[in-house]
């Protein structure tokens, strides 16, 4: 007899559930989301050099969370962002970490730059909460064994591969200066690039970091121009770049330049003026490259009346990944979040189908190579994969 | 190679001199080190930054002209703020101890930097080339019209305060109040005036750099008065603080410096050469290159 309380309380559990589960069918058939909203952590530069990007970013991942509620939001209950600006700062955004902690969100997408997503995934792992980076492109950040860790984007070791393979195969050019901006990313790519320049027979005449807090860069500029490179290859991002390759035109270095994907967008071409002209980049593929993203755009640009700059679909894609993940998990517990976030698997994203691999890389991210064309127009003309010209 | 380094020393050097001014009258004057001045060499460039629309037309039938607008009115609108910090964050604080007003200085500068940030926003802008930046090959340099512009105008600017310390009744009154307030007060020397137009100088001509960085690189950005505000105070110490042609070496030196050791030293150890600058200076020769005494009261 004084066991069947307990059984009685069994039985009400299971009817709560029952009626809590019936319940959040009901509230997604009645397209409205109720309950505790579910909180998704979100940093990125939103002020600083690199808030084009993170602006941008920002806005992107509000239209994915106003689209997942407008259809019922996820388990019934409503997502929220809790967007935190990193100022692209280490010290500043690893802190970011900490506050998602301490806000108990249930998934981050971040932290844009390498060198905070690296220190910051390392935080978010001992919390056991799941991260998807969005634009992180350091290989580092998914060789760390933290199951919590995920990328949209493509990694630097595909990058650097592809700028020397096209500067090599497709150009000839042979002799290269390869220079950083001292950040995990900046330098990243750039000894990606180096590895395989030299691996393709190319010589690398010189490898150096630069100062990117810098206006002026003529002094190594004039150390550059007289080693006579044919290619000036640099990782990291638009305002150094621009002004460096500004500053090089007028020096009248008359070398190559190789940029990478943190100078696609308008900014880098606006700093560097008419210099850019003829200068090429890698990224991987922009909104308006990829025919899945039309739609992205269309929603975009209706909403906020302005183009989404290069990361902005796959940090909508990553909103969507993780509202995915929480509905297949049928929780929004960290353990089952992130095996149902392992278990992605042609994910239809606007920046294609999104597959990851053990490592938590997105298998089927590529990169392309850029060019700046009359009218400082940015437009894709190699690709890697194929080794092949990209018809205009 | 080394005819171009010693052009890109003079260009970034000219630079500092003209900030390092700002810092050197004012302390001349006041024995304050004013970090404001950073500040107002950032908001130099975007009053100039926010003109460029109203000068667009003029740009186009007389870019020269247009530059003299765009500098006048960066200079006057600094010059003016500079005044009004002076009014509001120092001057109540004239008979605290000087540390008051060295902190309220620091305080001034963060503020008004948030400010330009609230304001302009946290991206680069970039300005309009008024200024050819087509090199001219002169045997092995390589120089653009626009760096020739900036040189000269700062220059110019120099060899004008310069003139004006030595050859103005108001230059003399300057130099009396620099000396002492109170026995200038007694000959009849408005010192408060005297000292509202040493902060026009200093905020005018940090201003015009601010605005010939500009022009020249075609970027500012909120928080460009930092790196150069340090870098100036550094050529002001180098050169001797309070003194005005102390500034003008001190600058150039420093801007020779930077861009000489690129020859030797990897350049991303620029930044901690002009610091490394600052200790050795302040360690050996605390009274600057030119030596004014004035030094010692730090």
């Amino acid at each position: 007899m004084a066991r069947r309380p307990i059984h009685h309380g069994i039985a009400a559990l299971v009817a709560l559930s029952l009626v809590a589960v019936s319940g959040s069918l009901a509230g997604a058939a009645r397209h409205h989301a109720s309950g505790p909203p579910i909180v998704i952590g979100f940093a990125n530069p939103l002020t600083g050099s690199e808030a084009s990007y993170g602006q941008s970013d920002l806005k992107a991942v509000e239209l994915a969370v106003a689209q997942v509620n407008a259809k019922g939001g996820v388990l019934g209950r409503p997502l929220k962002l809790l967007p935190y600006d990193t100022k692209a700062d280490p010290a500043t955004g690893v802190a970011g970490a900490n506050y998602f902690v301490s806000q108990h969100v249930t998934a981050v997408i971040g932290f844009f730059n390498s060198s905070i997503s690296i220190p910051a995934s390392a935080i978010l792992h001992r919390a056991d909460i799941p991260l998807v980076s969005a634009a992180s492109t350091n290989p580092k950040l998914t060789e760390q064994g933290f199951a919590n860790v995920f990328r949209v984007c493509g990694t630097d070791n595909f990058q650097g591969t592809a700028q020397a393979d096209f500067l090599v195969k497709e150009l000839h050019l042979k002799t290269a200066v390869a220079l950083n901006d001292e950040e995990v990313y900046g330098e990243g790519v750039s000894q990606y690039f180096q590895a395989e320049f030299k691996k393709d027979g190319g010589k690398v005449l010189m490898s150096e970091g630069v100062s990117a807090n810098q206006t002026d860069f003529s002094a190594l500029l004039t150390q550059i121009k007289a080693m006579h490179p044919q290619v000036i290859e640099f990782g990291g991002f638009y305002t150094a770049a621009g002004l460096m390759a500004k500053q090089a035109a007028a020096l009248g270095i008359k070398a190559v330049w190789m940029q990478d994907d943190g100078t696609i967008g308008p900014e880098y071409t606006q700093i560097g003026g008419k210099a850019t002209l003829g200068t090429y980049l890698s990224s991987e593929p922009a909104p308006q490259d990829i025919a899945s993203a039309a739609t992205f755009i269309r929603q975009y640009v209706a909403k906020y009346h302005q183009q989404p700059t290069e990361f902005a679909a796959y940090n909508y894609d990553a909103l969507n990944i993780i509202a995915h993940a929480i509905a297949a998990a049928r929780s929004t517990g960290a353990g089952p979040v992130i095996k149902a976030l392992a278990r992605t698997k042609n994910f239809p994203g606007a920046t294609g189908t999104v597959t990851f691999g053990p490592t938590g890389n997105n298998l089927t991210a590529a990169y392309l190579i850029y060019a700046v064309k009359k009218g400082l127009k940015t437009v894709p003309i190699w690709n890697p994969i194929t080794g092949k010209k990209i018809p205009a | 190679m080394i005819p171009q380094e010693v052009a890109n020393g003079l260009i970034i050097g000219s630079i500092y001199a003209l900030v390092a001014l700002g810092y050197t009258l004012v302390y001349g004057i006041l024995r304050l080190i004013n970090f404001a001045q950073g500040s107002l060499y950032t908001v130099g460039a975007y009053i100039g930054f926010l003109l460029v629309p109203a000068t667009a037309g003029l740009a186009h039938t007389a870019p020269a002209l247009a530059v003299v607008v765009l500098l006048a009115a960066a200079m006057l609108g600094s010059g003016i703020l500079a005044v009004v910090v002076d009014l509001v964050a120092y001057r109540p604080l004239r008979r605290a101890p000087l540390f008051a007003s060295l902190v309220s200085s620091l305080a001034v500068f963060v503020l008004l930097e948030n400010l330009v940030q609230v304001v302009v926003g946290a991206q680069p802008e970039t300005f309009p080339t008024l200024i050819s930046q087509t090199p001219w090959l002169i045997g092995p340099v390589a120089v653009t019209p626009s760096q020739v512009v900036l040189v000269a105008v700062a220059l110019a600017l120099m060899a004008a305060l310069q003139l004006f310390t030595q050859r103005t009744r108001l230059g003399r009154a300057m130099r009396a109040v620099a000396v002492n307030h109170d026995t200038a007060s007694m000959m009849g020397i408005p010192v408060n005036r005297v000292i509202s137009l040493t902060f026009f100088l200093g905020g005018a001509l940090g201003a015009a750099a601010g605005l010939l960085v500009g022009l020249n690189y075609g970027t500012i950005t909120f928080n460009m008065g930092e790196l150069a505000g340090l870098q100036a105070f550094t050529a002001a110490v180098l050169g001797g603080i309070g003194n005005i042609p102390g500034a003008v070496v001190g600058g150039l030196i420093l801007g020779l410096l930077q861009s000489l050791s690129a020859t030797v030293i990897p350049t991303q150890w620029t930044d901690a050469i002009a610091f490394a600058v600052l200790i050795l200076v302040l360690a050996l020769r605390p009274r600057g290159v030119l030596g004014e005494r004035v030094a010692e009261r730090v």
